[in-house]
């Protein structure tokens, strides 16, 4: 995090497919993402080793059996954003998995793409995420996509303690043991949630993702404090007792932008010549070509992502290490809040993989995830700003430059503060203000900055939306995480 | 032998005399006066010349101007006009030794989408029986064609005891065969009933038969069509099967004819292709890992 003096460069935002840079007033503080971690060297010997020691769990091999109905669950592609390039971390998982498979002779094998409710991949999609080794040996007959809404195969669990219909794919229910392949990017990703939401219905989903989880969460970053991964691990826990599950979870690096592109993971201040120029190029590119164009431009880009963490076995242990490791890429503490907001919504969010976003999922990025990237408190200060999202169109093209402005208060008006995330990490010295951020910010495109203008106003003097909260009503500094 | 014999005169006299018999003969034999025949008669077709195999078309540097061809224009064009779906590729992957591909043949564009579906090493190794009446009546075609698909006349009418023998030769110098064991193209599309040539070859030479079908080529390129259509078309590659010891040459070529229609017959993988773990260990990549 660094705070903007005279010598500032005007920062990055990117705004739809497009980007621009603005020039921040003085002493707006800007949140930059965590450098991104060393991967790990060789990810076949960290896979192997994890699927050989698993936490809490026998090792794979021995959970393998000749006869044995054996399903292999993987996330779909809202995970990771911008898509990975190949060799995608789940394939490599994937590989070895199978390799043991076929060492112990299970011919009954199915891989499922545990989609949800998100849309149905293409068949390309689908290659690129598995590889073209699996797809082509399992495609179409054993290598298939989880229908959310095909009341045949899905198959009724029970209820939790607190009345939660849970549903789950019928062939992951009448399996002897469930694989779930995670790549895990944000804290809210992984554990419990990937069978519980990945694998059912609408008919289990329904019961967290809903408005009531959503204001009962605070955030959805935060496990410990979010009602959906209460009822998703309720849920969960409910298959465990149906299913026997191996859980693998993987996480990477926030490598996201490909070399081409990599002025937009580095902090201004550390732009080269080169960088410069690139950013000239681009945006020049964005400015004049059309919609189409610029689309598949951005959306051809794949991140070049670094393994930094493989974990197996039981789930609980699995996600514990996983969040560890999610957050020693991600997190970045800031101090106090902010009065201002500002957030360059990107072209890319979970739902819109490949496709044009929509204004509805601008809305859905801009005050859905990226405001509620934190972990304690919001870096908006409660009754300053009322958002708004403004969506911007060039030229009468319905591709808009979205852009969140927290506006509002008078307090604000005085104090200019202008906050901003940005997905990647730069490489320059920290200053004072940042504290260890590692993350994994991948998907981010998204740069936010925050700018919190002046002094922090204490936090218990602000009306706060979450009062009865303990964490809200303490001074303490809270974190944020810069989100995709 | 005189004892004169061996002496140079003898021997400068002995090139002269037979260099001045050359020259009576020859000055006996043309009358440059004499009229001339306005037309030569035709040579008579008694014995036919002994057809050429193309060798030519076997060695370098004609093998790396046809890799360049092929990558250029043939499958380029292959992918854009109907975007193949080859299913089993990892059977053609990393063949150790020569094998047969055994396919339908319903249209003259199956060659190209057989050609599209194997690895580039295959590929290379790969020739093509195409149809001795039919594509070498005229040289200059049979030869571009040879040069484009690696073709090699395959008679279909007579001598095939020869014709096989030819085949077996280029199997055992380690060429892939692809044959259309159905003989000549179908004329409405379906599989018709196979020659015993195929299951002759594997037999005598022992080399396993990949079967193959190709789905929705008849209507890119039925008979009587010179250009071909945009369509949808899907290959698909199956195990391949080797003759069991005891196994006729008609039994062996009833069981790659069952195969191949069993590959056009199933919507899902058929067993014919092999279970998973044959074709995952079939598909496994030959590149050895270095780890430091």
């Amino acid at each position: 995090m660094i705070e903007v003096d005279r010598n500032t460069p005007p920062v990055l935002f990117h705004f739809g497919e497009g980007i621009r840079l603005e020039k921040l007033p003085l002493g707006a503080r800007i949140v930059y993402p965590p450098d991104p971690l060393e991967p790990i060297a060789h990810p076949e010997r960290a896979i192997k080793r994890a699927l050989g020691k698993p936490l809490e769990d026998d090792p794979l091999k021995s959970l393998l059996r000749r006869g044995m109905k054996l399903t292999i669950a993987f996330d779909d592609l809202s995970l990771p954003l911008p898509p990975m390039a190949a060799p995608d971390v789940r394939q490599l998982v994937m590989e070895e998995v199978i390799d043991m498979a076929a060492e112990a002779g299970v011919d009954d094998l199915h891989i499922i793409a545990a989609l949800g409710l998100h849309r149905r991949m293409t068949e390309d999609e689908l290659r690129h995420i598995v590889g073209e080794r699996i797809f082509s040996t399992f495609h179409p007959d054993r290598l298939y996509q989880h229908d959310g809404e095909d009341p045949e195969n899905n198959v009724y669990v029970g209820k939790t303690s607190a009345g939660e219909e849970v549903t789950l794919n019928r062939r992951a229910a009448e399996s002897d043991l469930v694989i779930y392949v995670n790549l895990t990017l944000v804290p809210m990703d992984g554990g419990h949630k990937s069978m519980s939401t990945g694998l059912a219905s609408y008919r289990s989903i329904r019961a967290h993702h809903n408005v009531k989880t959503l204001l009962g969460s605070r955030s959805y970053m935060n496990p410990p404090d979010s009602a959906l991964h209460h009822s998703c691990i309720r849920q969960g826990q409910l298959i465990e007792d149906t299913v026997r599950v191996f859980h693998i979870e993987t996480t990477v690096n926030n490598h996201a932008f490909p070399a081409i592109a990599n002025f937009m993971q580095k902090r201004e201040t550390d732009w080269t010549a080169q960088d410069q120029a690139m950013f000239l190029a681009t945006k020049q590119m964005t400015d004049l070509a059309p919609p189409a164009f610029k689309r598949n431009v951005f959306h051809a880009m794949r991140a070049p992502y670094g393994l930094t963490a493989v974990n197996a076995g039981q789930v609980d242990a699995v996600h514990d290490k996983t969040l560890e490791a999610v957050n020693k890429q991600i997190a970045v503490k800031v101090e106090g809040q902010t009065d201002i907001v500002t957030i360059g919504v990107p072209y890319l969010g979970p739902y819109n993989v490949n496709s044009p976003m929509n204004p509805v999922l601008v809305v859905c990025m801009g005050a859905g995830y990226l405001f509620n990237f934190y972990r304690k408190q919001p870096v908006l200060r409660k009754g300053s700003p009322t958002p708004k999202i403004r969506a911007r169109s060039r030229r009468g093209t319905s591709c808009a430059s979205p852009k969140i402005h927290g506006s509002g208060s008078s307090t604000a008006a005085r104090t200019p503060t202008t906050a901003r995330t940005r997905s990647m990490p730069g490489t320059g010295p920290r200053t004072p203000w940042s504290t260890r951020a590692t993350s994994s910010s991948s998907a981010a495109t998204a740069r936010s900055s925050i700018a919190s203008a002046s002094n922090a106003r204490p936090p218990w003097r602000t009306p706060w939306r979450w009062r009865s909260r303990p964490s809200a009503a303490t001074p303490a500094s809270p974190t944020c995480a810069p989100r995709r | 032998m005189a004892w004169y014999d061996e002496g140079p005169l003898t021997k400068v006299a002995n090139i002269a005399g037979s260099a001045l018999g050359d020259l009576a003969r020859v000055r006996k034999a043309w009358h440059w006066d004499a009229p001339r025949p306005h037309t030569w008669p035709e040579r008579g077709a008694v014995v036919p010349a002994p057809a050429s195999d193309l060798g030519w078309a076997r060695v370098e540097p004609v093998r790396s101007i046809r890799y360049l061809i092929q990558q250029a224009l043939l499958l380029p064009f292959t992918e854009a006009m109907v975007h193949p779906r080859v299913e089993g590729r990892e059977w053609v992957r990393e063949l150790k030794r020569p094998v047969i591909f055994a396919a339908n043949h319903s249209s003259h564009a199956d060659t190209s989408l057989i050609l599209y579906s194997l690895t580039d090493q295959a590929r290379d190794r790969t020739v093509v029986a195409a149809a001795a009446d039919y594509w070498f009546k005229r040289p200059l075609l049979g030869n571009i064609v040879s040069l484009f698909l690696n073709t090699f006349p395959f008679s279909r009418t007579g001598g095939a005891q020869g014709q096989l023998h030819s085949s077996s030769q280029l199997l055992k110098s380690g060429w892939n065969l692809v044959l259309f064991p159905e003989g000549s193209r179908s004329p409405d599309g379906r599989i018709q009933e196979f020659k015993p040539g195929v299951g002759f070859l594997a037999k005598e030479t022992g080399t396993p038969v990949v079967p193959l079908h190709i789905q929705g080529a008849f209507q890119v390129m039925p008979r009587h069509q010179r250009i071909p259509l945009p369509g949808k078309v899907r290959v698909r590659i199956g195990k391949p099967m080797a003759p069991a010891d005891k196994e006729g040459t008609r039994e062996f070529t009833a069981r790659v004819e069952s195969a191949v229609r069993t590959l056009a017959r199933e919507q899902r993988q058929p067993d014919v292709q092999g279970t998973w773990i044959e074709r995952w260990q079939a598909s496994r990549p030959r590149e050895l890992r270095y780890e430091a």
